[in-house]
């Protein structure tokens, strides 16, 4: 058996930090993003002899968080981060500035999206990545998360441009790590 | 599903991919820190799940890892350096207390003057228990070959782990009324009794005591090591008659007693304990090397804590109707 590539320590050092605000952003709640990031890392501990060896750790590590996220969602935990939106724009006033009043009701909105519609929001719009490498994510088709990103843009009232931007943050596309991380 | 603000218009609702992007990236100030995520918990979890208190111990490694290398330096370069580092016992009590509700398999080797005289296995669960509430520990010595010898089961009342003198070994009852099972295979008999005396377990099956020495200090990291493929920290116990941390009774008291443990290099948890009396020739005249198994508190694991009692056997009554043969000066 061949040693692992990366170590898990070298791994932590180098990506807890955007692995930290990548479970935040995805789970909009920090004692969420806190556990769903410990229980993958605890998962990844134990199988880091696999994970260390593939050509992207990260990419398996940021699908273990997607899935543990989904998994906590589908055991009908709500994440509830910040009221909602009626409640956000009630508090408008003349010293707060619109946008901000603005972006507090849009990540209510955004609170209240099916699991797997925020994680298509999350991973296209803030991890930057292609629809079909979010499929690989997911572990769905990328006309699937069209659709999911289709029905998430239209709840949150966002225009989408066509054709749209692509970010590529942290990401290495066309590299699929086998298995399902779970 | 969408929420109209009856006070803005279509057009001011309607957002584009730079809001939301902006949106998300503010998320970013609810990040948890490193600590959170890495150190003991600070919180309830909305999950009950005392095994991810180990990822703590597993990944406390950022902070400890450098600790370890520098504690190594230190030992190799500073003779008579004692001091554990903080992060790194702090890592070992946070494995240990991760694994409290386990079961703890021991399975040792029994030697003296060189030559294997013994092999014991034993079973105590839970790892660590909290006082007032119930434990039971199994120990099974076998001869060289296997074959057993004698059975020693018992269910107790845990006390506060208090070592006054670090008499780790009674490590419970502390007046309430216990039972306590014996089997005799050379007499085929066994008894099951309850006793008021304190509960006793072998020195090298007492997580409670490793846990009380590192915490008071008394383990030091001594190098890095593989243990059958893993890597483990080897840590030699640095008391002495002069800190009074003999086991009470022990013959440690008047001899060289020397121990080393080995823990996990990444979880923390303790792999292998050794234990030696004397430094004889062709080696020490009483060695226990134990090997150490964290068992999650499956049924099946569970019932190894169970006494077993062979088909045939005959129940005898008093106090000394089944003694279990010792097999080392500890137990």
């Amino acid at each position: 058996m061949t040693e692992p590539r990366v170590t898990f320590e070298a791994f932590l050092e180098a990506e807890l930090g955007s692995l930290l605000r990548f479970a935040a952003v995805l789970t909009g709640d920090a004692g969420l993003a806190e556990d769903v990031l410990q229980e993958v890392l605890f998962r990844a501990t134990a199988r880091w002899d696999s994970i260390g060896r593939m050509d992207q750790p990260r990419g398996y590590v940021r699908r273990m968080i997607v899935n543990e996220y989904l998994s906590w969602r589908r055991r009908s935990w709500r994440s509830v981060p910040a009221g909602t939106g009626e409640d956000v724009s009630d508090r408008q006033a003349p010293d707060i500035g619109a946008e901000v009043v603005q972006r507090h009701a849009l990540l209510a909105e955004l609170a209240r999206l099916p699991g797997r519609q925020r994680a298509v929001i999350v991973l296209r719009y803030y991890e930057g990545l292609p629809d079909a490498e979010v499929a690989h994510v997911l572990g769905c088709r990328p006309a699937t998360v069209r659709g999911y990103a289709a029905r998430a843009l239209a709840a949150l009232r966002v225009d989408s441009a066509a054709p749209r931007p692509r970010r590529q943050l942290r990401t290495e596309a066309g590299t699929c790590p086998p298995g399902t991380p779970t | 599903m969408s929420t109209r603000n009856p006070h803005m218009t279509e057009s001011q609702t309607r957002r584009s991919e730079d809001d939301l992007r902006a949106a998300l990236a503010s998320l970013e100030q609810l990040a948890p820190s490193r600590e959170s995520v890495l150190g003991p918990r600070t919180r309830p979890r909305r999950r009950a799940a005392a095994r991810l208190r180990v990822v703590a111990a597993a990944a406390c490694m950022l902070a400890v890892a450098a600790a370890v290398v520098e504690l190594s330096t230190h030992t190799a370069t500073t003779p008579g350096r004692t001091d554990t580092h903080p992060a790194l016992q702090q890592a070992i009590l946070t494995a240990f207390d991760s694994a409290a509700g386990m079961v703890l398999e021991s399975r040792a080797t029994v030697s003296g003057d060189g030559t294997v005289t013994g092999r014991t296995v034993s079973w105590m669960g839970p790892t660590l228990p909290r006082p007032g509430t119930t434990a039971r520990y199994r120990f099974v010595s076998t001869t060289p070959g296997g074959h057993p010898r004698s059975e020693l089961s018992e269910l107790y009342t845990a006390r506060r782990p208090d070592f006054s003198g670090l008499g780790a070994r009674f490590v419970g009852s502390g007046g309430v009324t216990r039972r306590i099972t014996t089997v005799n295979y050379s007499t085929r008999t066994w008894t099951s009794r309850p006793t008021r005396q304190d509960a006793i377990v072998s020195l090298a099956d007492d997580p409670a005591l490793l846990r009380r020495e590192v915490a008071l200090g008394l383990w030091r990291v001594s190098g890095h090591v593989t243990i059958d493929g893993r890597p483990a920290l080897e840590l030699v116990w640095k008391a002495s008659p002069a800190t009074g941390a003999w086991p009470v009774g022990s013959p440690g008291r008047n001899g060289a007693l020397r121990r080393t443990l080995w823990v996990d290099a990444h979880t923390y948890l303790p792999i292998r304990q050794r234990i030696q009396l004397g430094s004889g020739s062709p080696g020490p005249f009483f060695a226990v090397t134990a090997d150490y198994r964290l068992l999650p508190p499956t049924p099946a694991n569970l019932a190894m804590l169970q006494p077993v009692i062979p088909r045939g056997f005959t129940r005898t009554h008093g106090p000394h109707g089944a003694v279990p043969l010792p097999v080392s000066p500890f137990l």
